[in-house]
C-alpha cells in the first residue's frame, strides 16, 4: 500500500482514539446529545401522536438536528455529534430521562445484534425503500381495521428515512462548505465527499466507496449494534466495475476498506465488535472467495481496529492462501479474523428447519452467536445462565443423592426449571416490546419480511426470531461433575454435605483437596473419557431443556455457550465451585477448558471441545487457542493451517486463534495456576510456559517483545 | 490387537502437538533410557532406564502429606519447609500418589504398544497433512524391540513415523527398525573424538559410521544439530556438518539446533548435582551469531532450518 494511505489510516486511528469514545467510555448506545434530542422531541410531541410516531418523529428530530461530522483525512464519512453537554442542557437531560423506561427493567431483553439487509440497500438505496413503503401505504384499505397498524408502521418508516435523506444532503452541503476554505489535496478530497454524499444512501451506490459509505451511514444513526452481513456478496460487483473502469486500484479498495473499519472506533465503546462477514457459500453450495473477501481481510491490518470487524466463514474449498492471511494476522496480534466453520452452520441451521436458501446467508452478529442476514429479529444472549450456581443448588438439593445418576438427575431438573422460568420473562419483554416498540423504524425498513407484512421487527415482522439463551460456567460444570463423580460416589472419601461446607468455606484449610481436585482429577479440555462424555451430557441437557419452549414470537430457544466478558462478572458472584475453583474467580471462558486445565496440548483440548456436537449451538459456541506468535509464523504457518482445517472438518463451530502478548506473558510468570495451558516455542521444540525455568521465562517475555 | 502390540516399555512423556520434531503436526513419544551423557542434556530425565522422582520445590506449599506416606524416613518437614533425602528413597512413589500439586512427580510410566498407540491415534485427524508420530528419548534404541513394535504398530495403522536417535545403537537394531521409518532424525552432535567423549559419553565414532551405514540403506534422513556455546559452536565443527552432509545420499535437510537451558531446572529437580551452566548466555545474540555467521559455513547447495 502507498505510504500515504498508510499514513492516513495511522492518524485517523490516533485521531478516533483520542475521541470521546475511547477517552470518556461513551456508550455505544444514542451518544448524550443525540439522546438529548430524542427525549426532548419525545416529550414535545406528547399530546399528538400514538405513541409509536412520537418515537418516530423524536428519531427524525435526532437526525434533523445532528450538526454533520467530518474530519480531516476521512474517506467514509459521518459520525455521531459527541460534544459534551452544557450545564444546563446536562440538567435538562437528567430531568428528562426521569421519565424515559423503554422496557420495564425487570423483563429486560437484549436489543439489536441484527444483521440488517444492506445488500438491499446497495441495490435500492433508501429512495428505493421509501417507495416501497409508499406504495405499501397507499395500497392500504383503511377501512379494514387491521390496516390502521400497518399504516401507521409504514408512517413510521417514512418518517424516519426522509430525515435520514435529510441528513445526508447536509454532509454534502457541509463537505462544499468546507471545501471552500481548503485547498489543493485536501480541497479535492472533501469535494468528493460532498459528491458522494450527494449521491448515498439516498440512491443506489455506484462505486465501491459509495457502497462502504451507504452501509455506514445507514448503520452509524441506528445508535446500537446492527450488523454488516457479507460485504463481499454485495459489494462484489461495484468493486469489479470500478476495476474495470479504471476508477480504483485494488490498494485504494483495501485503503478504503480500511477507513471503513475504523469508523466503529469514533462511535461505539471499546472492544464491542460490528462485524462483517465473509465467505462461506452462496446458494449453490459453492465458496465464495473474491477481491473483497480478501481485500476485507486485508484490511484488518492496516485498520487494526478494536470495534471494526472481519470474520471468516472458512470452507472446505476456500484457499490456503486466503487461510494463511487470516492465520498470520492473529499471529501479529490483530486478534481478527474470527474463524467460523460454514459448513457446521449452515448444517445447524438446517437442522432447526431453516431452508437452504436462507442458511448460507448468516452473520455473527457481536460475538460468535448467529442469525441469518436481513430477515431476523433476534435476541442474543437472552438471558445468561449461570450453570455453575445451578450445579450448587444441585449440590444442596442432592444431598442425598445415593448414585451419580441420582445426583445428575437432580441437577437437570434445576436446568430445565430454570431454562423455563427464565423464558417466561423473556417473553413478556418481547410482549411489551410488540406493545410498545423498540428497535427504529430504520431497522425494520431492512428486515425480511416488515415492509411486506406492515410489521415492525418488535411486532413480530421478522422472518426469524430466534431467542438465544447462553450458558455460562459450561467447563466448570463439567469439571465439577468429574470431580463430585470421583470424590463422591467412585472413591466415596467425602459426602455432598461435606462438600457443601468446604465450598462454603472457599476450600480454606482444605487447600490441598482443591490442589489435588485441579493437579490429578480428570478435566475437560484433556481429552478424556469421563469428561468428555459429561461435556456431551451436559450439552444434551441443555438442549433437551430449550426444547419445547417457545418464544412470544413463536420461535424456538436456540442455545449458545459463549461468554463474552460476562464470565468474570458472573463468576464474581458464585461461590467456590468443586472443580477447585475459588469463590469470585472467573468462570470459565466460553466453552474453553476451565483456565489452565488443558495441559495436553492445543489438539487434545481441541478434542475435548469437540465431543459435543457443535450444530445445536447456533447461540454460539467460542473456543479460544493461545499461542506466541511463533508458534503461527514461518514453517509453523503450514502446520497450524492444518490445525485450522482439522478442526473444521471435525466439526468445530468457531476458533480463535490468540497471539499471546507480552502482559499475558508476565501475568502466567507471576500467577502460573492460571496459565498452565499457555504453549510457547522455545529454540527447537513447544513447551509449556509454566514449566520453564525463571530464566527462559524472562527470554520468551523478551522475545516476545519484538515479534508483536 | 496384536499379541505383540503389548510388548511394554519405559516411557516419560508423550508429547502431543509436536511442531519440531519432523514434518506436520506430530505426537512425540519419549522412551526412557540413554547410554549417552550430553551435558547439556534438555532432558536429563530421559537417562536413566527406570522411574526416577521429580521434586519441584516451586510448586511445594509444605502439606507434609509425603511424609505420612514415606515409610522410609526420605521426606522431612524442617519447620514448614519441606526437605528431601533421595539417599533414604526406595522408589515405592506413595508419595507422588499423595502430593497435592504434583510437586513430587514420577517421571517413567510403563506403558504397552497398544497403549502408546490409543494416544497417538488420538489426533490421527491432525496428522493428515504429513505428519505423524515420533519416537524419541533418551536413546529410543535402547528399548529397542518396543520401539520396533510401537513403529510397525504405528505404519499398520497408515501412521507416518520418525525416529529420533543419536546412532549410540546397534547397527542390525537400526536396520530393522528403517523398515518402519519414515524419516530418521539423526543427531550429529560433536566431531567424533576426545572431545566429544568428554561432553558425551562417547568418542561418536560408532554413531556416525551407524548414520552412514544407515543412508546407503536408503533411509530418509534430517540431520539434527544442537549447538551448544563453547562447544561446537565454531567454524571447524559447522563444516563437519556440511562434509558429512554432503556425503549422505538421502538427505532431506539439516536442523540447526540453538542450545537453550530447560534441562537445568529438571536436572536440579531430579536431584542432580553436577548441572552444565553456560555463564552470561544471551539467547537471542547466540541464535543471531549462528544464523549470520555459522550457517552460512555450511554448503548452499543443503537445505538448513533454524529450529
Amino acid at each position: 500500500m502507498k505510504q500515504a494511505a498508510i499514513e492516513r489510516i495511522k492518524s485517523l486511528r490516533a485521531f478516533y482514539k483520542t475521541g470521546p469514545v475511547f477517552s470518556e467510555g461513551v456508550s455505544f448506545n444514542r451518544p448524550r446529545r443525540q439522546r438529548l434530542n430524542y427525549m426532548r422531541a419525545f416529550y414535545r410531541n406528547g399530546y399528538l401522536y400514538s405513541y409509536k410516531l412520537r418515537r418516530a418523529n423524536a428519531e427524525a428530530y435526532v437526525l434533523d438536528n445532528m450538526e454533520p461530522v467530518i474530519n480531516d483525512g476521512e474517506l467514509i464519512v459521518g459520525l455521531p455529534d459527541l460534544s459534551p453537554l452544557t450545564a444546563e442542557e446536562q440538567k435538562e437531560y437528567d430531568e428528562l430521562a426521569k421519565g424515559m423506561n423503554f422496557a420495564p427493567r425487570r423483563t429486560h431483553i437484549n436489543s439489536a445484534h441484527m444483521a440488517l439487509d444492506y445488500a438491499k440497500l446497495v441495490r435500492v438505496g433508501v429512495k428505493g425503500l421509501l417507495e416501497e413503503v409508499m406504495c405499501r401505504m397507499n395500497a392500504l384499505d383503511l377501512n379494514m381495521p387491521e390496516n390502521i397498524e400497518k399504516c401507521e408502521f409504514y408512517e413510521c418508516c417514512k418518517i424516519e428515512l426522509e430525515a435520514l435523506i435529510r441528513l445526508q444532503h447536509r454532509y454534502a452541503d457541509k463537505a462544499r462548505a468546507l471545501a471552500e476554505e481548503a485547498e489543493g489535496q485536501k480541497k479535492k478530497e472533501l469535494l468528493d465527499i460532498a459528491e458522494m454524499m450527494d449521491r448515498v444512501p439516498e440512491h443506489p451506490p455506484r462505486t465501491f466507496r459509495e457502497g462502504l459509505e451507504a452501509i455506514h451511514f445507514y448503520n452509524v444513526t441506528l445508535w446500537d449494534l446492527f450488523y454488516f452481513g457479507r460485504v463481499d456478496r454485495y459489494l462484489i460487483d461495484l468493486y469489479n466495475a470500478d476495476i474495470e473502469a479504471g476508477r480504483i486500484t485494488r490498494e485504494d479498495a483495501v485503503e478504503l476498506y480500511a477507513c471503513f473499519l475504523l469508523m466503529p472506533e469514533a462511535y461505539i465503546s471499546p472492544n464491542i465488535a460490528l462485524d462483517a462477514m465473509v465467505g462461506g457459500t452462496d446458494e449453490s453450495g459453492k465458496t465464495i472467495e473474491n477481491e473483497v473477501t480478501h481485500i476485507a481481510i486485508e484490511a484488518i491490518e492496516y485498520a487494526r481496529s478494536a470495534n471494526g470487524k472481519v470474520s471468516l466463514a472458512v470452507t472446505e474449498d476456500m484457499s490456503d492462501e486466503l487461510l494463511k492471511k487470516a492465520i498470520r494476522l492473529n499471529a501479529i496480534g490483530c486478534a481478527q479474523p474470527a474463524l467460523f466453520n460454514d459448513r457446521i452452520i449452515v448444517e445447524g441451521l438446517m437442522k432447526m428447519g431453516m431452508p437452504h436458501s436462507d442458511a448460507h446467508n448468516y452473520c455473527n452478529t457481536g460475538c460468535v452467536e448467529i442469525t441469518p442476514v436481513g430477515k431476523s429479529g433476534i435476541h442474543v444472549v437472552s438471558p445468561y445462565h449461570n450453570l455453575a450456581a445451578m450445579l450448587l443448588t444441585a449440590m444442596e438439593n442432592g444431598k442425598n443423592a445415593k448414585t451419580f445418576e441420582d445426583f445428575y438427575k437432580i441437577f437437570e431438573e434445576i436446568l430445565h426449571s430454570e431454562i423455563a422460568r427464565r423464558n417466561i420473562d423473556m417473553n413478556r419483554a418481547q410482549m411489551e416490546r410488540a406493545r410498545q416498540g423498540h428497535e427504529c423504524a430504520r431497522v425494520s425498513c431492512l428486515t425480511d419480511d416488515c415492509l411486506k407484512l406492515g410489521k415492525a421487527v418488535d411486532a413480530g415482522g421478522a422472518i426469524y426470531n430466534f431467542v438465544e439463551p447462553n450458558f455460562l460456567g459450561f467447563s466448570n460444570v463439567v469439571d465439577s461433575l468429574a470431580a463430585i463423580n470421583v470424590l463422591v460416589y467412585e472413591k466415596g472419601e467425602i459426602t455432598v454435605s461435606e462438600f457443601i461446607e468446604i465450598l462454603k468455606k472457599d476450600y480454606a484449610d482444605n487447600e490441598s483437596l482443591r490442589l489435588r481436585i485441579i493437579n490429578k482429577l480428570p478435566h475437560y479440555g484433556t481429552d478424556e473419557e469421563l469428561t468428555n462424555g459429561l461435556a456431551k451430557r451436559l450439552s444434551d441437557s441443555i438442549l433437551s431443556g430449550c426444547k419445547g419452549l417457545y418464544t412470544y414470537r413463536g420461535s424456538t430457544l436456540v442455545p449458545g455457550a459463549f461468554s463474552y466478558y460476562e464470565h468474570a462478572r458472573f463468576g464474581k458472584r458464585t461461590g467456590a465451585t468443586p472443580d477447585g475453583r475459588n469463590a469470585e474467580y472467573p468462570l470459565s471462558s466460553g466453552s474453553s477448558p476451565v483456565q489452565g486445565r488443558e495441559t495436553k496440548g492445543p489438539t487434545a483440548a481441541m478434542l475435548s471441545t469437540l465431543s459435543w456436537d457443535h450444530r445445536n449451538f447456533m447461540g454460539g459456541i467460542a473456543v479460544n487457542m493461545k499461542f506466541t506468535p511463533s508458534c503461527m509464523q514461518g514453517e509453523n504457518e503450514e502446520k497450524m493451517l492444518e490445525f485450522v482445517r482439522t478442526f473444521m472438518r471435525l466439526g468445530g463451530f468457531q476458533l480463535q486463534l490468540n497471539a499471546v502478548d507480552r502482559e499475558t506473558l508476565i501475568d502466567a510468570r507471576e500467577h502460573p495456576e492460571n496459565h498452565s495451558d499457555l504453549l510457547v516455542r522455545v529454540g527447537g521444540f513447544s513447551a509449556y510456559f509454566t514449566k520453564l525455568s525463571p530464566e527462559m521465562q524472562q527470554e520468551i517475555i523478551d522475545r516476545n517483545e519484538h515479534t508483536i | 490387537m496384536s499379541i505383540l502390540s503389548d510388548k511394554k516399555g519405559l516411557v516419560f512423556d508423550i508429547q502431543r502437538f509436536s511442531l519440531h520434531d519432523g514434518p506436520g503436526i506430530r505426537t512425540t513419544v519419549f522412551l526412557k533410557g540413554c547410554p549417552l551423557k550430553c551435558k547439556w542434556c534438555h532432558n536429563p530425565e530421559s537417562w536413566k532406564n527406570r522411574f526416577e522422582l521429580f521434586y519441584h520445590a516451586k510448586t511445594c506449599i509444605g502439606c507434609g502429606e509425603c511424609v505420612g506416606v514415606c515409610d522410609s524416613g526420605a521426606h522431612l518437614m524442617n519447620s514448614g519447609i519441606h526437605e528431601i533425602n533421595r539417599e533414604k528413597c526406595i522408589g515405592c512413589f506413595k508419595c507422588a500418589d499423595v502430593c497435592p500439586t504434583s510437586a513430587l512427580e514420577v517421571t517413567g510410566e510403563e506403558k504397552s504398544v497398544s497403549g502408546v498407540m490409543a494416544t497417538v491415534l488420538r489426533d490421527a485427524e491432525f496428522y493428515k497433512s504429513g505428519g505423524g508420530v515420533t519416537v524419541s528419548g533418551g536413546e529410543p534404541f535402547m528399548q529397542s524391540e518396543f520401539l520396533t513394535e510401537l513403529l510397525k504398530s504405528a505404519k499398520n495403522a497408515g501412521i507416518h513415523t520418525c525416529v529420533e536417535t543419536s546412532g549410540a545403537a546397534r547397527i542390525e537394531d537400526m536396520l530393522v527398525a528403517k523398515e518402519y521409518t519414515d524419516i530418521f532424525l539423526f543427531d550429529c552432535k560433536m566431531i567424533p573424538g576426545e572431545k566429544h567423549k568428554e561432553f558425551i559419553g562417547s568418542d561418536g565414532v560408532t554413531m556416525h559410521e551407524n548414520l552412514k551405514v544407515l543412508d546407503k540403506s536408503g533411509a530418509k534422513i534430517i540431520l539434527r544439530c544442537p549447538i551448544i556455546p563453547g562447544v561446537n559452536d565454531n567454524g571447524e565443527h559447522f563444516e563437519y556438518i556440511s562434509n558429512l552432509a554432503k556425503s549422505l545420499d538421502n538427505l532431506i535437510e539439516i536442523n540447526v539446533q540453538a542450545y537453550h537451558a530447560t534441562g537445568i531446572p529438571k536436572a536440579r529437580d531430579l536431584g542432580k548435582n553436577d548441572i552444565f551452566e553456560v555463564l552470561n548466555f544471551d539467547a537471542k545474540i547466540f541464535k543471531e551469531r549462528i544464523k549470520n555467521e555459522l550457517i552460512p559455513l555450511i554448503s548452499s547447495d543443503l537445505k538448513v532450518k533454524l529450529l
